[in-house]
């Protein structure tokens, strides 16, 4: 009821600092299970670390046993996760097993690749969706609306790695336009980018053209309309606003999902990032580059949620509602 | 705007309504929902439309300001506003006519502003659209706007969202845009209709005290012919798309020529209108008693301290306005909301701290009907499962005997027999609402909570049912609970009333006591804010429109 007394009151910073406890928890929680679920494997690690084949065949014991100790193999689990805990609060998941070099130098390096990549993709996302959205909504000729209306199932349905293949047919081996592979500038990140966009901003544009299609239908436009107000004064100032809060919702989740998509769109243009450590981590059985790749996701993850819920009361002067519904929506997060 | 012109209707028309046809597309072709309309308003003149729903009233008045929806078309007729046809126009010259020259007042303010957007905006982006302010001043006129609408404080409201403001005050806000340009004619549609009744009564003052200062006219469509009495200076019957009868509204409501207007006015219960049974003293142990019921929420007191009793055959009629506590008084009594203290009794039994088995076996005597049929039935459950639910949820008889109980229920409620293997999505709100008196009825209950039974409900139809619950109620000396936020409505039924404010029964007593001898100011508040009650001598007074006041506009 009082919400708004409450953000007037300095709510807005408990607000926050609520959202920013559930983030830790999380990370947390992130950490925990990835540790349990990564060290209950079968695979030996300390095998994997003498013999790349992980059979165990041909290991000196003596060196088994060092290496046990050193990374406190030997402790109860209990003990090796409060170990593991300890470190990762301060920075360090350990060493890569099979290169030996530490997770955070191998992550750093990876990241702003992808970093740059995702940026870029999220732009682009936002753009080409939020304008087909508009468009199609806008647009009182009726087949163009439905043509529009269903490029978006069509971006959610087609597999990236396929639109990556086909980008890099037309564009990079026929036109030669841009670069098929590598880390090289930016006329290398274009191709990438678009691919990962596609189904992104597929789903941003279904989002925002429901919602904006059910603010037309409300009353409220309604009395814009009656009001005298031209279609696209309507649109921008009184649809948009409103037709834009859910999409917000969308966008904490959506950035889980290109993460997913940047091991196979770094796969396909043979980009070394974050999803090409991933999928080589994965392959190698790294299981501390894996964990340490597992709490970086959950970290962006939270990070992002946070930068929403701050501006979700900006957006929406209903704080009240809509504090149940994120609280509604931070159970569904996954951890 | 009561009453301004009477002479005037001969002058030249400001709105000349002829013929008008519009169809709504649907999957089985196109159905007609105005069906050959002619209607004029004269400058500076009220008109009421008056029909019940589906007769076409709403359809007719967004017509006039092209606000039709996507799925309507136009197919004949014409509408001339001051000259011009506005039939055919293109959305940019209709949106010149828009705000500008006709206003519009919308039916349900609490959705008809836009949530995200400061009052003063909202208010300040008309005057702009056409032209008659920069931003800056714009925004100085918006205060002045805001003010004249009544509302205390401009600068706060003005820096306010929607949700911050309370009904009555979202639609001063939403009369005063639709009056901020200087209109010639405002559309009023159905303005007050989700609004508690003293607030409806103020909001209506409001419109025509602006109204009659400005000499602007008034279409105003409502299905209250009292409202319609109270405020038109002409009155137009609608049925199925076509105009039944018109004149002016002194003539049509007192003195109707045409059976459908003597109907819709007979079925119109008012505080002097007969009620449907006698009043009895009541007698016996009561079925319910309530003593010192209060339900504390985390940032209100619902209910504070509320005690009543229902004997057999007794109707207690609980009246309040929105947020007074009657409904969760009604949760409280089906135990389906936990009260913070109080008692609750069934035959003398306490039933308040049952819980499991106990407490689903006193569902079989407490039934709930509720206010909306249309949402209080799953509309793909057929006729019989909706209303053999109950029965089969207690385990009672077979699929055979259950579908013979709820044909002879429907029989009673007076629905035709195939109705049983029809869904609830195919049928009216009348009988959707029959339906659901059925399926509180199976398991035979002794107490029939009805929470606004009839408030969704078109006049001719509340009648019929009003009438169904005294005739059931007779023949099984049911106790019901009657919750309503209409006066006129429970004096119809109630034996015994009940005037809850804030959570506090404020009078209790017997229903003609408390309706002609109100001890608690309140009460008389209520009474007072009933539409229907204007003096007679009003309905023929010829009130000089004052047109000396400019409207309020920046040039």
């Amino acid at each position: 009821m009082s919400r708004r007394s409450a953000l007037a009151n300095g709510g807005y910073g408990r607000y926050l600092a609520r959202r920013a406890v559930q983030g830790v928890f999380v990370l947390w929680a992130a950490f925990t299970l990835s540790f349990v679920v990564l060290y209950l494997m079968p695979s030996d690690p300390v095998s994997i670390m003498l013999n790349a084949t992980g059979d165990g065949v041909g290991v000196d014991p003596a060196a088994v046993a060092a290496l046990r100790a050193e990374h406190h193999l030997d402790s109860p689990l209990v003990v090796q996760y409060l170990f593991a805990l300890g470190d990762a609060v301060r920075g360090d998941f350990g060493t890569s097993i099979p290169t030996g070099e530490p997770v955070s130098r191998l992550i750093a390096e990876a990241l702003p690749q992808t970093l740059q990549l995702t940026a870029l993709s999220f732009v682009l996302a936002v753009v080409f969706g939020g304008g087909l959205a508009l468009l199609s909504t806008s647009t009182g000729w009726r087949p163009l609306r439905q043509a529009l209306l269903s490029l978006p199932p069509l971006g959610v349905s087609v597999p990236t790695f396929w639109v990556g293949l086909i980008l890099l047919q037309v564009f990079s081996f026929r036109a030669q336009l841009f670069p098929a592979t590598g880390n090289a500038g930016f006329p290398a990140l274009v191709l990438p980018a678009i691919t990962l966009a596609v189904p992104t901003g597929a789903v941003f544009a279904q989002v925002l053209a429901k919602n904006l299609a059910a603010a037309w239908r409300s009353p409220y436009v309604e009395t814009a309309r009656a009001k005298g107000l031209g279609r696209t004064r309507i649109q921008l100032r009184h649809a948009l606003r409103n037709g834009s809060i859910p999409v917000l919702t969308i966008i904490g989740i959506t950035v889980g999902q290109m993460l997913a998509g940047a091991v196979v769109v770094e796969t396909v243009f043979s980009r070394n990032g974050i999803g090409r450590l991933t999928e080589e981590s994965v392959a190698a059985q790294d299981i501390p580059v894996i964990q340490g790749l597992v709490v970086l996701s959950a970290l962006v993850f939270v990070l992002v949620n946070l930068v929403v819920d701050a501006i979700y009361p900006l957006v929406d002067p209903r704080i009240g509602r809509l504090e149940r519904r994120r609280v509604a929506r931070t159970e569904e997060v996954p951890a | 705007m009561s009453k301004r012109v009477s002479g005037r209707s001969a002058q030249r028309a400001l709105v000349e309504i002829s013929g008008l046809q519009v169809g709504y597309a649907t999957r089985s072709g196109v159905v007609g929902a105005v069906e050959g309309v002619d209607l004029t308003v004269a400058p500076g003149e009220v008109v009421a439309l008056v029909g019940e729903s589906g007769s076409g009233k709403s359809t007719t008045a967004h017509a006039v300001i092209g606000l039709l929806p996507g799925s309507a078309r136009i197919g004949a007729g014409s509408i001339r506003f001051a000259g011009q046809e506005l039939v055919g126009l293109r959305e940019k010259e209709l949106d010149a006519v828009r705000g500008r020259r006709i206003g519009f007042v919308p039916q349900d303010p609490g959705v008809s502003l836009n949530p995200v957007k400061r009052i003063g905006e909202q208010v300040a982006e008309t005057l702009r659209a056409h032209g008659l302010a920069t931003r800056a001043e714009a925004a100085e006129e918006a205060l002045r706007v805001l003010e004249r609408a009544g509302l205390p404080d401009p600068e706060l409201r003005a820096r306010q969202y929607p949700h911050e403001l309370s009904g009555g005050m979202k639609q001063r806000v939403l009369i005063g845009i639709a009056l901020s340009c200087g209109p010639e004619l405002v559309i009023a549609d159905e303005p007050t209709s989700a609004l508690d009744v003293t607030v409806q009564r103020r909001i209506l003052d409001h419109l025509e005290e602006r109204t009659r200062t400005t000499g602007t006219a008034v279409l105003l469509i409502t299905h209250d012919l009292a409202v319609a009495a109270d405020r038109a200076d002409r009155v137009v019957v609608l049925r199925h798309g076509r105009v039944v009868e018109q004149g002016p509204a002194a003539q049509v409501l007192v003195d109707p020529r045409e059976e459908y207007t003597k109907t819709l006015i007979a079925a119109a219960p008012t505080l002097t209108s007969p009620r449907l049974r006698p009043e009895r003293e009541p007698v016996g142990e009561p079925v319910l008693q309530v003593d010192g019921l209060r339900k504390q929420f985390p940032e209100t007191l619902a209910v504070d301290d509320v005690s009543f009793a229902v004997r057999p055959g007794e109707t207690y009629g609980l009246i309040g306005e929105s947020g007074s506590g009657k409904s969760t008084v009604a949760r409280l009594v089906l135990r389906l909301e936990d009260l913070t203290a109080g008692r609750i009794a069934v035959r003398g039994a306490d039933v308040t701290g049952l819980r499991g088995r106990a407490l689903r076996e006193l569902r079989r005597r407490v039934q709930l009907v509720y206010q909306n049929p249309y949402s209080s039935l799953d509309p793909r459950f057929t006729v019989e499962q909706a209303v053999a639910q109950p029965a089969k949820a207690f385990g009672m008889g077979d699929k055979a005997s259950r579908r013979r109980q709820v044909a002879e229920l429907l029989d009673r409620v007076a629905l035709p027999a195939d109705t049983i293997d029809r869904r609830a999505g195919e049928l009216s709100g009348g009988q959707r609402q029959r339906v659901a008196i059925a399926r509180a009825l199976i398991l035979e209950p002794e107490i029939v909570v009805l929470d606004e039974p009839v408030s969704a409900l078109d006049v001719s139809v509340q009648d019929q049912i009003l009438r169904l619950l005294v005739d059931l109620q007779t023949e099984r000396g049911l106790a019901y609970l009657f919750i309503s936020h209409d006066f006129a409505v429970v004096r119809q039924i109630a034996d015994t009333v009940g005037v809850l404010r804030a959570g506090r029964l404020v009078e209790q007593g017997p229903a003609e006591r408390v309706l002609h001898r109100p001890e608690h100011p309140f009460t008389r508040e209520l009474l007072d804010a009933v539409p229907g009650r204007r003096p007679e001598g009003d309905l023929t007074a010829d009130v000089t429109a004052d047109l000396a006041e400019s409207p309020g506009v920046v040039s």
